[in-house]
């Protein structure tokens, strides 16, 4: 039983970073995407215009905030980030999940919300566990478990390493490189110090390419790149997105290095740099390579020194420009509607997303009304979700009732409505008397019409929440106001 | 005449011993530091592993030789053919990543490709 409130302890505590890195893990795919048809939409070009995108995709995978702009890729037309937007972080898998009574999930195009929400369990009241919440365990640990799996694959190799370059010994006169036995191609090694190691016995110009290339590894900061790429794969180790987008950007630095190397160089010298390339991969051992890719990059990295051009300046001026207006698009979440249609709750600017009000004040209550509403408040939330408006237990966070499929329109109106509409005066039914709170000193005013008994109604800052009765007699079926309360945000 | 095959990085450090037995084992702890950049616990390694095979012996913190230089070659060592990864992930990695899989006959057509760009440069 220790075992298991110590797991308990930990889910408790890992959950929440689970779900955030879930999150980030979503807003990330976004970007690897986009970076992805970037560079295959100029991938004629050298890779060091197109290698910089990547910080995009990794500043979503570390961060789970950025601020909002108007360059944000998400504020395009077929994104739908109302329900996501949450402050500054974005929240496909809202953190409640596992509380929600209809769980939902959010990709940010509203069309596929559904085929992702569908598959989720739905909590059966009458059982003690929601499965959702189960699943929320069982793959935090799974995560845990990969990271730590992660951990010690790479304590282990980095210790195998270590122990194997100890006997490395110094090529003669060259600082910081060495040679060394066992290992299988030349690469760097280290990031404060990085050191060149070499097998032994390389022919002469091929350790002369092959130092020149890890030079440009290093120059080029990779030594530093990789590392810490690794170890946002270590801990997005379940996102395919995360793992294409490391494999890519390897790639990347790796033709990065070999462009810097052959940069300066005759065509003729490229073709020999090409034919180093081929003799470090040797054909008749390559079998080893555990997944391959179909051409192999030996091969494109070859056909890249011979072919390789630099581009025309215009060009590479435009890329760069692009470049530059794709990472901010990429790393700046949606800018916050304008206020006409996102305002409905009150003048303060809200982000998209969920929106919580509570209780204020009780403005009006029909006389036929038995009901009071206590000094306390009445106990609910009132959260607006995307096309939703939810009425909240405060203290369960049950929903009570759920208004759906909301277009959030909202119609302006004047007292004239306001007077016909709400307080009708039907002097045979002797209820003339009654009368609605004054609006006269609004300047604003629309209503937004949640179902055939209850509305929204904007008055200039404030949020009225209105209910509604219905008469009967002669003018059976005509609605009059129940009740109306004042509504303030929550947090 | 029996000869001995040691590795490259032991080629080397057997040459320090060389010609510098006999010595004591922290002379040569010195010597493989200067030139080597070995620490002691590497050297000590290769003093053990060389003793194994039969081509050194120390006794008394002194290092003797019992192998002449002639008697041994380097191994064919070369690495780049073996491809010992045996569990190392940036040895791995980089075979993954640069995808060393040429067919035969894919390095064929890569060496014409690159004779003609020669001839054309």
């Amino acid at each position: 039983m220790a075992v298991l409130s110590f797991l308990e302890r930990v889910t408790d505590c890992m959950s929440p970073a689970f779900l955030a890195v879930l999150n980030m893990s979503a807003a990330a795919a976004y970007a690897v995407i986009a970076v992805l048809l970037f560079r295959l939409l100029f991938r004629r070009l050298p890779a060091k215009y197109t290698l910089p995108l990547w910080a995009a995709v990794g500043f979503r995978l570390l961060c789970p905030v950025s601020i909002k702009s108007v360059f944000s890729l998400f504020n395009l037309g077929i994104f739908d980030m109302s329900p996501i937007a949450e402050g500054n972080g974005m929240a496909f898998i809202p953190y409640d999940v596992a509380m929600m009574r209809e769980p939902k999930v959010y990709t940010g195009i509203a069309a596929v919300n559904d085929a992702f929400s569908g598959s989720l369990p739905v909590p059966d009241p009458a059982a003690s566990v929601n499965p959702l919440q189960v699943w929320e365990v069982i793959f935090t640990l799974l995560w845990l478990f990969g990271m730590l799996a992660f951990a010690l694959y790479g304590a282990v190799s980095f210790v195998k390493m270590k122990k194997r370059l100890s006997r490395a010994v110094p090529l003669a006169r060259e600082t910081g490189i060495f040679e060394c036995d066992g290992i299988p191609s030349p690469f760097v090694w280290g990031i404060i110090r990085p050191r060149i190691y070499l097998p032994f016995r390389m022919d002469e110009t091929g350790r002369r390419h092959v130092i020149a290339h890890e030079r440009a590894h290093i120059e080029g900061g990779d030594t530093v790149i990789k590392p810490f790429a690794f170890l946002l794969l270590a801990v997005h180790w379940f996102d395919p997105f995360a793992w294409a987008a490391y494999f890519c950007l390897c790639s990347d630095m790796e033709r990065r290095a070999d462009e810097r190397v052959f940069a300066d160089m005759t065509k003729g010298e490229r073709a020999e740099y090409g034919r180093s390339l081929l003799s470090l991969a040797s054909p008749r051992h390559g079998a080893l390579s555990p997944l391959g890719f179909g051409e192999s990059s030996i091969a494109r990295r070859i056909k890249n020194a011979l072919s390789f051009q630099k581009p025309a300046k215009w060009l590479a001026e435009l890329v760069i420009l692009l470049a530059a207006v794709l990472l901010l698009a990429l790393t700046t979440n949606a800018a916050d509607k304008a206020a006409e249609s996102e305002g409905m709750h009150g003048a303060t600017a809200v982000p998209g997303g969920r929106i919580a009000y509570a209780f204020s004040e009780c403005l009006y209550m029909t006389p036929l009304s038995s009901y009071h509403v206590p000094e306390e408040g009445t106990g609910e939330l009132y959260i607006r979700a995307g096309s939703e408006f939810l009425i909240v237990d405060a203290a369960t966070m049950e929903t009570k009732k759920a208004f759906q499929d909301l277009s959030w329109d909202s119609i302006a109106f004047d007292e004239a409505w306001y007077e016909q509409n709400l307080f009708a005066e039907h002097s045979e039914n002797g209820w003339s008397l009654f009368r609605g709170p004054d609006i006269s000193r609004y300047e604003n005013r629309s209503y937004t019409v949640l179902d055939g008994s209850h509305l929204l109604l904007r008055m200039d800052d404030e949020t009225w929440y209105v209910k509604l009765g219905q008469h009967g007699g002669t003018h059976a079926g005509e609605p009059y106001c129940w009740s109306i309360y004042r509504l303030e945000r929550a947090n | 005449m029996q000869t001995y095959e040691i590795w490259d990085s032991e080629y080397r450090f057997m040459t320090i011993v060389w010609d510098n037995a006999p010595i004591g084992s922290g002379a040569l702890c010195t010597l493989c530091l200067q030139q080597l950049g070995w620490k002691k616990s590497t050297v000590y390694n290769a003093i053990r592993k060389m003793c194994e095979k039969g081509l050194i012996q120390n006794e008394n913190a002194t290092v003797r030789v019992l192998v002449p230089r002639e008697q041994v070659q380097r191994e064919e060592s070369d690495a780049f053919l073996r491809r010992t990864f045996s569990g190392s992930l940036p040895g791995f990695l980089n075979a993954f990543l640069s995808g060393r899989t040429l067919s035969e006959k894919e390095a064929e057509e890569l060496k014409k490709l690159i004779d003609a760009h020669r001839k054309e440069g």
